[in-house]
């Protein structure tokens, strides 16, 4: 990390190698390809058990031993939080002092990796918050996460948000 | 007292102005659609993602992977400003990644609302909203809105963009 970057840098997850884009869509079998959407759901049920405030919900998203970390830019970091445990006391500590609605928009998710135990996700932020000041744009950034299969239902493992502005 | 009357200048963009102006058709939903073309649909928006990845991380290769050969990139501004054709994979590439000189910002190319059509296990298109936000020095902004009406089509397994219409609704 680069502590004396001040604003975002064009790209700054690829600059950085915390994004390792791959240059291609990869040929996967029609059984993996069918995974995609419960992969996908994942990421947009982990946005809906914050915004709604469901922290077992939310605990369903993660594995047991699951870690949580964030990048402000690759400026500044928050975390490792390890453990379902630790994740969810850090994630429900926000919900107090957020006295409007926020929506964690997911979009853009892309397969990088796969295999029939285990996937690595990449996607796209946009925090939005409603509140009585209005409706405004709060940071975009993007997620970088594994995932693992347990039981037959995709948890996430490992999680790496990068934000493009500290808020 | 003289009375004018004066008359009221158009304002831009007009409202459903890729409709109207036939630069897109909304289309009927496909009918029991087989698993392979669904499946297939999955491939199609990772490809769209991919656009969207490849342009704002800055990554040209990946960049160059979302067209065919011999694609094709085109726009409009709100229906009456042309954007110039690009022909040919490298001349796209060439001219969207010369943007990354002169932009400063954290730009996000947010693509939602993929409605697929005349899909074909080869070739399908693709209609597509974008919302293009830019992170800058503790500011967030939304850029511009847009729309993409896309030509895909199938080279050994991998889907391409053979024929790229952005159509902007704001001047920039």
């Amino acid at each position: 990390m680069n502590e004396d970057q001040a604003s975002v840098r064009p790209s700054w997850g690829h600059i950085d190698q915390v994004i390792n884009l791959n240059t291609d869509q990869s040929l996967v079998s029609k059984e993996m390809l069918t995974e995609r959407v419960l992969i996908a759901e994942r990421m947009y049920r982990y946005g809906w058990a914050f915004d709604e405030r469901q922290i077992d919900a939310l605990g369903e998203c993660f594995t047991e031993n699951a870690t949580w970390q964030a990048s402000i830019m690759g400026t500044s970091s928050l975390g490792p939080f390890n453990g379902r445990i630790e994740i969810m006391n850090f994630m429900k500590g926000f919900w107090p002092n957020q006295s409007d609605q926020r929506r964690h928009n997911i979009t853009n998710v892309i397969v990088e990796i796969q295999s029939e135990q285990s996937v690595n996700v990449l996607a796209y932020l946009v925090l939005m918050s409603a509140s009585e000041q209005g409706l405004k744009p709060v940071t975009t950034g993007f997620y970088k996460v594994e995932m693992i299969k347990l039981d037959g239902t995709w948890k996430i493992q490992d999680l790496l948000v990068g934000f493009d502005l500290a808020y | 007292m003289l009375e004018t009357s004066v008359a009221q200048k158009p304002t831009l963009p007009t409202p459903a102005w890729g409709s109207s102006g036939s630069f897109l058709q909304i289309n009927q939903a496909e009918k029991d659609l087989n698993l392979d073309l669904a499946l297939d649909r999955l491939l199609i928006q990772d490809r769209i993602y991919r656009y969207a990845w490849a342009f704002d991380e800055r990554h040209i290769d990946a960049l160059n992977n979302c067209f065919t050969e011999d694609a094709v990139w085109e726009g409009n501004t709100q229906g009456v400003t042309p954007v110039p054709q690009f022909k040919g994979r490298t001349t796209i590439t060439d001219w969207l990644s010369g943007f990354w000189a002169n932009q400063s910002d954290q730009r996000r190319h947010v693509m939602v609302n993929i409605v697929i059509d005349n899909q074909s296990a080869e070739k399908a298109d693709a209609l597509v909203m974008l919302m293009l936000t830019a992170a800058e020095q503790s500011k967030l902004e939304i850029v511009l809105t847009s729309f993409y009406k896309l030509h895909l089509e199938k080279e050994s397994g991998v889907w391409r963009i053979a024929h790229l219409f952005e159509g902007f609704d704001v001047d920039f």
